[in-house]
């Protein structure tokens, strides 16, 4: 077997030096490192110098790979601090089911960032992931508090039912969560939409990886578990936009983006094309969506390039520099990537 | 006098609307309707950044040739002015 001395752990300047003495092929390769390593410094830097907020009595877990999960029950309280706690990591089920329900999706989403991603909860630390079940009265919704919590209400019947049984919402809502410590989108006009849109991907991919489903396999809706009569039969489509329920304004593309005022300038309805954008590329490539799609898009939402105010455009870029560093230039995958964008008539920048 | 109701955010993105008349308001929010002419009660909790899915409200009351306009994210809901938004949410209705 003949030595590969581009795998071993070598200074940037070594590669450099060898790379110009090299082979056509072991220079590319070379390159390829090279650029990798890059971005792993760059990625060090940013994290160093990005600072979130993180819940008291916080703590870093010793070993990656394992979730720290605490439910609570707000017993129908609108109090924004933790009511009772009623099961925390390692304890078995409870009589109270919908407690058992977010337990298990905590789980399985972080399962989605750990196997997938390598990402060790939410803030890739550890963080703790806690629910607050039970949240008001018949309150139809759910939402992350920015402060490391997801509430969860328990549907008025009509238009949400309990929210623990949607794995893709609370994918969706930790994923904010994922956000808030990385690019850190601002929730109004189209960051605030690009940010619902990663809430949707990512909280569709755990979804999609709990089921073991391909690409064709998965239904590409969101809320689908939760909706009550008056939102079936889901509250969004990321194959097809406007289609999810009779209520249902999305686009599919950037020529029907909408100017509103409210929804923060309409972040869950224009995350509608960045959606789209996610299936066409994952549906083009075939296969399993949290592979190459899912990467790539993890790739960029870490990329430094991304910051608040990120729009639709540069993050098609970032998403099409990833694809193309990951996998060629010319690649299945970059090509996925650049129809994805096209399909939404998104100027990839 | 009119009162209409914005119901916007939350997960499923949808506005709810509802518009009534302040007459047809229990006595207890008919007064905080009245105390909202003059007065943005606002409660002590603040959106802290990061935070999604949330509801907003826009309350707009119509008072002879004049309207008052409120907004409020959800954490910043006066306690005496949650009554008032749930029994007008209870009647709201999706805006498309």
């Amino acid at each position: 077997m003949s030595h590969q001395p581009f795998a071993c752990i070598l200074s940037p300047d070594l590669l450099h030096k060898l790379a110009r003495e090299a082979t056509d092929e072991h220079r590319w390769a070379m390159l390829q490192t090279l650029e990798l390593d890059q971005s792993f410094r760059l990625r060090r830097a940013e994290l160093a110098a990005r600072q979130v907020p993180r819940p008291l009595g916080s703590m870093v877990v010793g070993v990656g790979g394992t979730p720290n999960r605490s439910i609570y029950d707000q017993a129908h309280s609108t109090a924004y601090i933790p009511g009772t706690l009623v099961r925390k990591e390692g304890q078995g089920p409870v009589s109270d089911v919908s407690i058992n329900q977010a337990y298990d999706g905590f789980g399985l989403t972080y399962k989605l960032y750990w196997d997938i991603f390598h990402r060790d909860s939410i803030d890739d630390q550890g963080m703790p992931i806690e629910g607050l079940v039970h949240y008001g009265d018949a309150y139809d919704n759910a939402f992350w508090d920015g402060a490391g919590h997801m509430f969860f209400g328990d549907g008025d019947g009509q238009l949400l039912t309990d929210t623990t049984k949607g794995l893709d919402v609370i994918g969706h809502e930790l994923t904010h969560g994922v956000t808030q410590h990385e690019a850190n989108l601002t929730y109004s006009g189209q960051s605030g939409a690009l940010n619902e849109s990663i809430s949707d991907v990512f909280g569709s991919l755990v979804k999609q990886y709990h089921l073991g489903q391909t690409v064709a396999q998965a239904d590409w809706l969101i809320g689908a578990d939760i909706v009550g009569p008056e939102l079936a039969p889901a509250l969004r489509s990321m194959k097809a936009p406007g289609t999810a329920n009779r209520h249902d304004v999305q686009p599919a593309d950037m020529d029907h983006y909408l100017h509103t005022s409210t929804d923060s300038g309409g972040v869950h309805t224009n995350s509608g094309i960045p959606n789209h954008a996610f299936y066409v590329t994952s549906t083009t490539l075939g296969g399993q969506a949290w592979d190459a799609p899912g990467n790539i898009w993890y790739d960029a939402l870490l990329d430094p390039k991304m910051t608040h105010k990120s729009t639709f455009a540069l993050f098609a870029g970032v998403t099409l520099r990833h694809a193309r560093s990951r996998y060629g230039v010319g690649s299945n995958e970059a090509q996925a990537v650049q129809a994805g964008w096209e399909a939404v008539k998104v100027r990839v920048r | 006098m009119q009162v209409k109701l914005v119901r916007s955010g939350g997960l499923a993105g949808l506005d709810m609307v509802a518009t009534v008349d302040s007459a047809d308001l229990p006595a207890d929010q008919q007064e905080v309707v009245s105390t909202l002419l003059t007065e943005d009660l606002r409660g002590p909790g603040v959106s802290p950044q990061g935070g999604a899915d949330q509801f907003s409200y826009q309350l707009e009351i119509r008072h002879g040739d004049s309207t008052v306009r409120r907004h409020w994210q959800e954490p910043e809901v006066h306690e005496k002015v949650r009554p008032l938004l749930a029994a007008l949410t209870r009647q709201a209705r999706p805006a498309h």
